[in-house]
Formats: structure tokens, C-alpha cells, sequence
């Protein structure tokens, strides 16, 4: 190895050179997008992982042939690089659909349709009927978004309606046909209700958590600028889920702060001080 | 929905130093080894 660190700018053409400095520009990437992932999900033990079996690589390419070490080198890119991508491929799914999605928002932004008078008179009428439904232990969930997929959408009962509380109290009203889906919120109108999310599949919930907080985690994991509120059927709590991240026991207050911050009336450094740093 | 506040480029970029820069060198560590041991297996 010694040897080949001499010559490794002497004796290659500049062709190779080009090619080399490529691929390292190109692994870079790669090798940013997984450590950046294994941060984000607190996966660090992967970086370590991969750092550590190079430097080992490294170290003994000093000691052994490259005809017997090529073997361990590729052995390792290709276990490291699978592991990789089976621990981050679902983040990666939903970064590109993340990137479709933004394209899609700025093409028919409803975004400067409402003024924030309109945003937060609708805020104060959903924290009003969240603290009603959770009185009198009603189930609910609402979904407030940007942008919601139209198979979400069609899955339940469009309605296009102005947000009052007396209509999110009766569409979560016991025994009626939509009280059991979703409330989709979005472009400041109660767009649809009766709706079914995705559930998500995560293990690691408490066991009060039922469809109704799995859904809401599902989808909020789901679409990025979604957030949903859930109120238990059981315990009356309220819960708020934005980007797969849970808070619970919210009071009217902190129920305000995270509806502002959905409805885009407060800004990013919000977002981040009651979401956390983390943001996907 | 109204459109939030965006933060400025200056405090996105301190941002960026302060919690991903880290990452970014390790990244074009490790990609350097890489391609030595590619080229040295080759």
C-alpha cells in the first residue's frame, strides 16, 4: 500500500484520475445520504460501523497482498452498502416522495388565499371542538396539510366546508357514518371526512395507542407538512403527531401553538422549538 | 394554507455547519478510503 500511495498521482493517466475523483465525489453522496439518515434516526451505530470496517480495510491493505485482501474490500463495500439500504431504503422512498410532492405544492400553491385573521379564527374553532370531543371522551382525528393524495381523499366524503366547531363536533358525533374515519383539513376548509390513512407499522407504541393514533402517525410520517390531532375515545387525551413524531397531554395552549404552526402562522424556528431539531 | 416564514440563508448555512458538516467530512473520508482500496484491489 506504502508503494501504491507513492505513486498513485505519478503513475496513472489522467483518465483514471478522472474516473477516481468521480467516484469519490459520487460515494461521497452516497456515504453523506446514509450517515444523514443514520443521524436522523438516531441509527449512529451504522456510521460507526461503516468508518470502522474502512480504517480496518485500510490498515491491513499495509500488511496484506491486494490479490487476497480484494476479496474482504469488496465483501464488505457490498454487505455495508445493503445493510444501508435495507435500513434506510423507506426514508429514501419518502425523501424522493417529498421532492415530488414540493413540486406539486408550488404548482397550485393555495398559499397566499388566506389571510391569517381567516387562519386563526379557523385555529380557535378547532382547539374549541378538540376540547369539547375530548370532555366528553369522542374520538377523533383530524389532518391538517398542505397537500393530501386524492386516494386519501377519495376514500371518504368530500365537503368542502368552512371550519366551524359545531361541524368537526358532528362529523366525530358517536354512531354516525363518518365519525370514524379522518377529518382532512386543508387550504383553510374541511376538504373531507369519513377518510381512511395509512397505519403505521411501528412497534415500539404505547399500548393505549390504538387505529385511530396509528393512522395518525402513519400519515403524518407520511406526508411531510402534515400534521394530525388525535383525541381518545378512552381517556379524553389529546394528542398532536406531525413528521412520525408524537406529543401527548396537550392543553388548549399548546394545542393553539401546534395548530399555528400548522397553519403556517408561525415561523420555522416554532416549528423547531415544539417539533424538535430533527426535522425530516 | 398561508406560507410560513422562511428562515434566512445565513443561519440555514450555520445550521448546516453545526449539525451536518461533521457528517459530510466523515463521508468524504470514508469515500477517499474507498476508492484507495478499489484501486489498490484492482
Amino acid at each position: 500500500m506504502l508503494d501504491f500511495l507513492k505513486n498513485i498521482f505519478t503513475n496513472v493517466d489522467t483518465k483514471a484520475l478522472v474516473a477516481r475523483i468521480i467516484f469519490a465525489v459520487v460515494l461521497t453522496f452516497v456515504y453523506y445520504l446514509f450517515f444523514f439518515y443514520a443521524k436522523k434516526r438516531n441509527l449512529q451505530l451504522y456510521t460507526y460501523i461503516v468508518t470502522g470496517t474502512l480504517a480496518v480495510l485500510f490498515a491491513l491493505s499495509f500488511l496484506v497482498a491486494p490479490q487476497e485482501l480484494s476479496v474482504y474490500v469488496y465483501l464488505a463495500l457490498g454487505l455495508l452498502a445493503a445493510l444501508g439500504l435495507m435500513l434506510f431504503i423507506s426514508d429514501i422512498n419518502r425523501h424522493i416522495f417529498r421532492l415530488s410532492l414540493k413540486r406539486k405544492v408550488f404548482r397550485d400553491s393555495l398559499a397566499d388565499h388566506y389571510g391569517s385573521e381567516d387562519l386563526s379564527k379557523s385555529v380557535a374553532e378547532i382547539v374549541k371542538s378538540c376540547l369539547r370531543l375530548s370532555k366528553t371522551d369522542t374520538g377523533a382525528l383530524i389532518v391538517l396539510a398542505d397537500h393530501m393524495s386524492d386516494e386519501i381523499l377519495d376514500s371518504g366524503i368530500k365537503i368542502n366546508s368552512e371550519i366551524t366547531a359545531e361541524l368537526i363536533e358532528t362529523l366525530f358525533f358517536p354512531k354516525t357514518p363518518l365519525h370514524d374515519g379522518a377529518v382532512i383539513i386543508t387550504a383553510n376548509k374541511v376538504v373531507a371526512a369519513g377518510c381512511y390513512l395509512p397505519l403505521t407499522q411501528a412497534q415500539n407504541l404505547p399500548r393505549e395507542f390504538g387505529t385511530r393514533h396509528r393512522a395518525a402517525i402513519g400519515v403524518s410520517a407520511a406526508f411531510p407538512d402534515c400534521t394530525a390531532i388525535v383525541v381518545s375515545e378512552e381517556t379524553g387525551i389529546i394528542s398532536a403527531m406531525h413528521d412520525g413524531k408524537i406529543k401527548r397531554y396537550l392543553d388548549s395552549r399548546q394545542l393553539q401553538d401546534l395548530l399555528d404552526c400548522a397553519m403556517g402562522l408561525s415561523d420555522e424556528s416554532a416549528e423547531e422549538r415544539l417539533w424538535g431539531e430533527n426535522r425530516q | 394554507m398561508k406560507k410560513k416564514k422562511s428562515v434566512p440563508l445565513s443561519q440555514r448555512i450555520a445550521y448546516f455547519f453545526k449539525h451536518y458538516f461533521v457528517l459530510l467530512l466523515l463521508a468524504l473520508g470514508c469515500s477517499v478510503l474507498t476508492v484507495l482500496l478499489v484501486a489498490f484491489c484492482a
